[in-house]
């Protein structure tokens, strides 16, 4: 009985000694470990194409943290999960993700997927950014969850403001069925109510993605007369549309866009030479447009092809994240989550940075800085965490460099 | 006028595509849900043949498009699906092997060529009106194309031994067995000509939506099955004449209700044939229980 009775106790000293060598050799080795980034994407059906582009936006981001150090020296290790562009499969990949990867962040969704898993990953306090537009979340506070992109609702406004300014007063809308394109509808016709602007056509404000052709909605489009048509669509989409679209007459009608019309990709879609005389796109302002060529060159470097709308986001997005995790020596996002507004609201003593490296050196100077990004300034409100920025009317060639032709004040649009 | 010229050229390339889904399910008896992605096949083997890197014009580039994908559907039947369907046939089983093909081809096609959409090299795009309609030169093409080709499979079915023994296995598999037919070689005919009907119309399809993903095939799918089934699955006649309602209801549907609800009214169509005629348009009368 005293043999076993010290075999036991043996036994669990072994036990002990064990946990607590590998308690240490646990501590150890995470400061060596990778920092797991989540990346939340449809990466395959319909949004496949753009969901891949998006998610080579972190991916350049990583490498270029990676390149400079790291985050206090970790690595980033970005892992990609499949939403499909579906709220049911986003809440499995959120789960999986959560049970397998430990994120300090997550980056991504669209207004498609983001419904049931962004409140899961709230709720595990996992620091989420981003790219949902919808404006259901305008006034939701969510303390982890940060975005990337701007209201749907501001950007519709903009594009009806851009049109009207133009003295461009009866226009026709055409949008795909897609949740990102429906979000700016509502806010278009709300604006069109406060402008001297008249929506002619709205029949075409949810075409179907992938029909073989669109010739009936283009040719009932032009029999209304629009003097322009406000325009998102996917880019597979686009060039079907706007290829009839000059077939059958409509080619010498301006056409507003979108962020999503802002891409080298689209502009290709759309038709390169036309979209010239054609197409003006509506999107944030920023005012780093150096930083936006330098990044479009990355980018198209690194993955044989231009950036997509919201890939400079993600891109913003994780270097953020970054800054904020050095800002607060922490990964732990619910840590430096409170650091975010820290890196990203300006004010006296601020420097501003448009790099993840000039930010890291300068946080590691005890300096305040202000990260303002390649999509936007990144400036978030305080209890929403939302973005309200001024936008632009840009052109945009197939190779994605962008030419700003006008203004539209945020003060504008708050008016409306 | 216009919307019914227009929805003619849709039916035009939804009843080569339909015609190719039904001849395979009236011999095999199982639905080929992977049949989407021989659509996306031929139009990327077109887009090799007339882009990168052989420079082709765009007409025999359908031809190989639809050749290539002729092949790729035999090799899938001999060493994928005839294997699964040897093992256990049943509509069910079938359809879970053919659906996982689908999805296995889509994340494959990604991974070979891409995500990003491509564009077929053509050029010429003019508009002409013959009679009430307005038509480019491509879309009476391709009618002119689907003609021939509903022509010569007609001859294939009615004045042809293979087309007799398709017709038969198609009756009465055990039966077509017992005569002596070679139902192994037909099945394998049939995958060729099917997944070549689907090449080329998959080529059609790239030309007439000008710019094409990976999911070119799998969008259009449910217009073909919507087609097969008004018709009546396994009838080729009812497959063209259900491309042809739905391909002009589609068109001429939206100039009266949204553009979002076209696609529904496929399914309002589908549930209709579906209470009323349940073997569909073409689809022969069932017998009553208990007579031969």
């Amino acid at each position: 009985m005293l043999k076993a009775n010290s075999a036991i106790a043996t036994l669990v000293g072994l036990v002990l000694l064990t946990a607590c060598g590998g308690g240490q050799s646990s501590s150890n080795s995470t400061a060596n470990q990778p920092i797991n980034v989540g990346a939340m994407f449809p990466l395959t059906g319909p949004h496949g194409p753009a969901g891949q582009a998006f998610l080579a936006g972190i991916q350049l981001a990583a490498i270029q943290i990676n390149n400079a150090g790291g985050v206090m020296g970790r690595k980033l290790n970005v892992v990609p999960k499949n939403t499909n562009g579906d709220p049911v499969d986003a809440v499995t990949a959120v789960r999986q993700m959560l049970a397998a990867d430990n994120p300090s962040v997550v980056i991504g969704f669209s207004g498609g997927d983001y419904q049931d898993a962004l409140p899961i990953l709230n709720q595990a306090k996992v620091v989420t950014l981003t790219d949902v537009g919808d404006p259901v979340l305008d006034h939701q506070v969510m303390p982890y969850s940060f975005r990337a992109v701007p209201s749907d609702a501001l950007e519709g406004t903009a594009m009806a403001w851009w049109a009207s300014h133009e003295g461009w007063n009866r226009v026709a809308l055409v949008f795909d069925a897609d949740t990102a394109s429906q979000t700016l509808v509502p806010s278009i016709q709300a604006a069109a109510s406060s402008l001297p602007l008249t929506i002619v056509a709205s029949n075409s404000s949810d075409l179907p993605t992938g029909t073989p052709s669109y010739q009936t909605q283009v040719q009932a489009i032009i029999a209304t007369h629009p003097q322009a048509v406000l325009t998102q669509v996917v880019e597979n989409d686009a060039g079907t549309f706007y290829s009839e679209w000059r077939n059958l007459g409509g080619g010498s009608i301006p056409v507003i866009g979108s962020d999503t019309t802002s891409t080298g990709a689209w502009v290709k879609a759309f038709g390169s030479a036309q979209a010239q005389n054609e197409l003006v796109s509506v999107v944030p302002s920023t005012s780093t447009s150096a930083a936006g060529a330098q990044f479009v060159a990355a980018y198209t470097s690194q993955f044989n092809s231009p950036p997509r709308s919201l890939s400079a986001n993600d891109y913003d997005a994780l270097i953020v994240a970054s800054l904020a995790m050095i800002a607060a020596h922490s990964t732990d996002p619910s840590v430096y989550y409170r650091s975010i507004p820290a890196v990203t609201t300006p004010g006296p003593g601020v420097t501003v940075v448009t790099s993840f490296s000039d930010g890291a050196k300068l946080l590691a100077a005890g300096k305040k800085i202000k990260y303002e990004g390649i999509s936007s300034p990144m400036t978030f409100d305080p209890t929403y965490h939302t973005l309200a920025v001024p936008f632009q009317a840009v052109k945009t060639n197939d190779q994605g460099g962008i030419t700003v032709i006008g203004e539209i004040p945020a003060e504008a649009l708050a008016a409306i | 006028m216009n919307a019914l010229g227009f929805g003619l050229v849709d039916a035009s390339i939804l009843a080569i595509a339909a015609l190719g889904f039904t001849l395979q399910f009236g011999v095999t008896n199982y639905v080929n849900f992977a049949y989407g992605a021989f659509l996306t096949f031929g139009a990327y083997m077109a887009l090799a043949a007339n882009v990168e890197p052989f420079h082709l014009s765009i007409w025999p580039a359908m031809l190989i498009g639809g050749v290539c994908t002729a092949i790729f559907g035999l090799l899938l039947n001999q060493f994928f699906l005839a294997p699964f369907v040897a093992r256990r046939r049943g509509l069910i089983f079938a359809l879970i092997v053919t659906f996982t093909l689908s999805l296995m081809l889509g994340d494959i096609y990604i991974i070979i060529w891409g995500s990003d959409f491509k564009e077929l090299d053509y050029s010429g795009t003019v508009a002409h009106e013959v009679g009430p309609f307005l038509w480019s030169n491509y879309d009476i093409a391709f009618m002119f194309i689907t003609g021939v080709v509903l022509l010569a499979v007609h001859l294939l079915l009615t004045r042809t031994s293979l087309g007799r023994s398709m017709r038969a296995m198609g009756d009465d598999l055990n039966l077509a067995r017992v005569c002596g037919i070679r139902t192994e070689a037909v099945v394998a005919a049939t995958w060729g000509i099917s997944a070549f009907l689907a090449g080329v119309a998959g080529v059609m399809l790239a030309i007439e939506q000008r710019t094409f993903t990976t999911t070119l095939g799998d969008n259009f799918l449910f217009l073909i099955l919507g087609s097969v089934i008004l018709g009546g699955i396994g009838r080729p006649a009812g497959a063209v004449i259900g491309a042809v309602v739905i391909g002009v209801a589609v068109q001429i549907g939206v100039l009266f209700i949204p553009s979002g609800l076209a696609p529904v009214l496929v399914f309002v169509a589908l549930i209709g044939v579906m209470l009323l005629r349940p073997q569909g348009l073409m689809g022969a009368t069932p017998r009553p229980p208990g007579q031969l």
